[in-house]
């Protein structure tokens, strides 16, 4: 049984346009992940997951590496 | 100390401001991205070659301090948004059997019952079914004034319990309550792209490459490597790719805040330029329950006896007009009389029998006939009166004897002639007012709020308020539609800009609409499109100070006068005071007619 999540991730730090685009290339090509859009004006990312094939902490860690933090998170499903 | 001491010194403040950077250069280009940080690595390191060392570090420095700077003002801008989703209910308290569990918000079920206690969060959207309190909805309405919810009240989540106890049916949870759909709404507005921004997207798309391809003519031309980077780097286009979602967010966040969802991109050109306003007028304009306006006792008999006769026959009638008159009963203290055998006239009113068997008629003068009430003609004329107010006059009548009539109106809302004064500042030609209502009921509001007599159009049918948009559109107006999104859905869709209004607008209208608006305040409209036309010229702003910027420096670089630290400076500046210039967005707001 697949288990969907969908979220949007606040980010820290995500000050430059290039960076964002950036990020979202490297999410959507994590195995599990079927959606990645990162909001740059707003700062957020929006992922849609599977969270039996990958782990909202990966995720972080992707972000993390970028040089960027996750300062909240809020379901969207 | 002599010149090679200091050359190795600020080689070393390079190498060290520069190292990051390099990394940060180094990890875009594995993913083909030619970046503003190769462009500095490659400029530093030219310097050094060309023992210009100090202009390395100086260049380094610069980009270090621009980017701490750039993020605070940044994260300031976010703040709106931020502070939308800090007051978002994270842990909710349900019901379950005889025991209060908590649990976190997301877990809440649809059909739960939460509990709501003085200081939390209401964490759902749903129906009080137990208990009384007042509920602070200003994070979700912008409103101030606290509302009261009692058994019955429709609630929605992001509400703070200032005092009481309630007990809440969940009907929408998590993801879809009102608060949710409102900051995944503002956190994407943000990344709509008016046309202006666009039209940049187009040009940035062969701006890199041309500017790659005319550093390297400039090389071929001057043989001057130094100039040549130093025009790679001053044409990195920060300050326009930032122009414009900085602005966005901040504007719209800060409005958001208030109450007043404006969808972003596009909408915002069309919000502008917006001349006429047309409003649906029942539950918009006016508060949309009828309610008793007059209680008026002919010779012999008391108001409260015609309250009390009323009441008695409008107990068991559906009518809309009943539930005012026992409204307002019930709001005198005046108790109905004992009733038997009511008997329903669709189209005239109501007749019951009192215990003693006396007949009692509530309704127009057909009714009367109809009953054997003869109306003298100071009572005719009293309901004439009446009724050139824009009242619905019902007659009451108790035992063959016409004993008084009670006047019922759908009021306008308190700040309706206000809001509509305030459009009309904002620029607003023409003030339209649509309504399914008859014409003398329409003639009447309209009066009071100010709507001339030749913009009020009654009688219409849903389809012919589609048309009268249209008809005002073929005559050259740009026309916004204010509804709730019941019975208005097409005019909505037709006008130019859709304003959903209100706690009773539908979801789907809200989603659909160009700005939704979370509370009943008709002086959010005209703020609504004072606070686009204000994004809109900052927006405007930031991408003509940007480009101008950006063909300032090319200009001094090629005529030698610009050197690659004071041009990055200059850069870094212009990156910055797009920011600033989006963050005046922040603060103000909730002046219509204000002109930045």
């Amino acid at each position: 049984m697949s288990n969907i999540r969908s979220e949007m991730i606040m980010l820290s730090n995500l000050n430059c346009p290039v960076c964002a685009a950036k990020l979202e290339t490297a999410v959507r090509g994590t195995p599990g992940v079927s959606e990645a859009k990162v909001i740059f004006g707003a700062g957020s990312l929006n992922v849609t997951y599977d969270a039996d094939a990958v782990s909202f902490e990966q995720i972080a860690e992707i972000v993390s590496k970028m040089g960027l933090g996750v300062a909240g998170r809020v379901p969207r499903a | 100390m002599n010149a090679s001491a200091f050359n190795w010194l600020m080689t070393a403040v390079a190498v060290g401001a520069g190292a990051p950077i390099a990394r940060e250069a180094w990890n875009k280009l594995r993913m083909r991205q030619f970046s503003i940080a190769l462009l500095v690595v490659l400029a530093s390191i030219g310097a050094i070659i060309i023992g210009e060392a100090w202009e390395a570090a100086v260049v380094t420095v610069l980009y270090v301090v621009g980017g701490l700077l750039e993020s605070r003002t940044l994260a300031r801008t976010r703040s709106a948004l931020k502070e939308l989703v800090d007051s978002m209910p994270r842990t909710a308290r349900v019901r379950r059997g005889d025991e209060v569990v908590e649990v976190s918000a997301y877990e809440v079920a649809r059909g739960d019952v939460v509990v709501v206690r003085p200081g939390d969060l209401v964490p759902v959207d749903g129906e009080v079914v137990a208990g009384s309190a007042s509920l602070d909805t200003s994070s979700v309405t912008g409103e101030s004034m606290p509302m009261e919810a009692g058994v019955g009240t429709q609630v929605t989540s992001g509400s703070v319990s200032l005092g009481g106890y309630l007990e809440v049916r969940a009907e929408q949870v998590g993801a879809d309550t009102t608060f949710s759909r409102l900051v995944f709404l503002v956190a994407e507005a943000g990344e709509q792209k008016p046309k202006v921004q666009r039209t940049l997207d187009r040009f940035a798309q062969w701006y890199t490459p041309t500017v790659i391809g005319a550093a390297v003519i400039v090389y071929l031309f001057s043989r001057d490597a130094h100039l040549a980077l130093t025009f790679l780097v001053i044409s990195c286009p920060g300050a326009l790719v930032a122009a414009a979602p900085v602005a966005m967010i901040a504007g719209l966040g800060a409005a958001a805040r208030r109450g007043v969802l404006i969808k972003g991109g596009e909408r915002l050109e069309r919000i502008a330029r917006i001349d006429t306003v047309a409003f649906d007028k029942t539950g918009t304009l006016t508060i949309g329950r009828p309610r008793v306006v007059a209680v008026e006792a002919f010779e012999g008999s008391s108001e409260a006896e015609v309250l009390a006769a009323a009441a008695a026959a409008e107990m068991r009638s559906e009518h809309h007009l009943a539930s005012a008159i026992l409204a307002k009963a019930e709001a005198d203290g005046v108790g109905p009389l004992a009733a038997v055998d009511w008997d329903l006239r669709p189209g005239q009113g109501v007749v019951a029998s009192t215990e003693g068997g006396e007949t009692i008629a509530v309704g127009n003068a057909a009714l009367m006939e109809a009953v054997g009430v003869v109306l003298g003609p100071e009572q005719a004329a009293a309901a004439e009166y009446r009724a050139a107010q824009g009242e619905t006059v019902a007659f009451v009548s108790l035992a063959g004897r016409a004993i008084g009539l009670i006047g019922i109106a759908d009021q306008p809302r308190t700040d309706a002639a206000q809001a509509i004064a305030a459009l009309r500042e904002e620029g607003i030609r023409r003030i339209v007012m649509l309504t399914g209502d008859n014409r003398r009921a329409a003639e009447h509001v309209g009066k009071v709020l100010g709507i001339h007599s030749e913009d009020i159009r009654a009688g219409l049918m849903p389809d012919e308020k589609v048309e009268t948009i249209r008809e005002l559109q073929a005559n050259g107006a740009r026309v916004a539609m204010v509804g709730d999104g019941i019975n208005d859905a097409p005019s909505l869709a037709t006008a130019d800009v859709s304003i959903a209004m209100g706690a009773s607008a539908t979801r789907a209208a809200m989603e659909a609409a160009d700005i939704a608006l979370m509370s009943n305040n008709l002086m959010r409209i005209p703020q609504a499109i004072a606070d686009s036309r204000r994004i809109l010229r900052v927006v405007k702003q930031n991408v003509a100070l940007a480009v101008g910027v950006v063909a300032f420096l090319l200009v001094g670089v090629l005529a030698g006068r610009v050197h690659l630290a004071s041009g990055m400076a200059v850069h870094e500046a212009s990156i910055l005071a797009v920011t600033l210039n989006g963050m005046r967005l922040l603060g103000r707001g909730g002046t219509p007619a204000s002109r930045a």
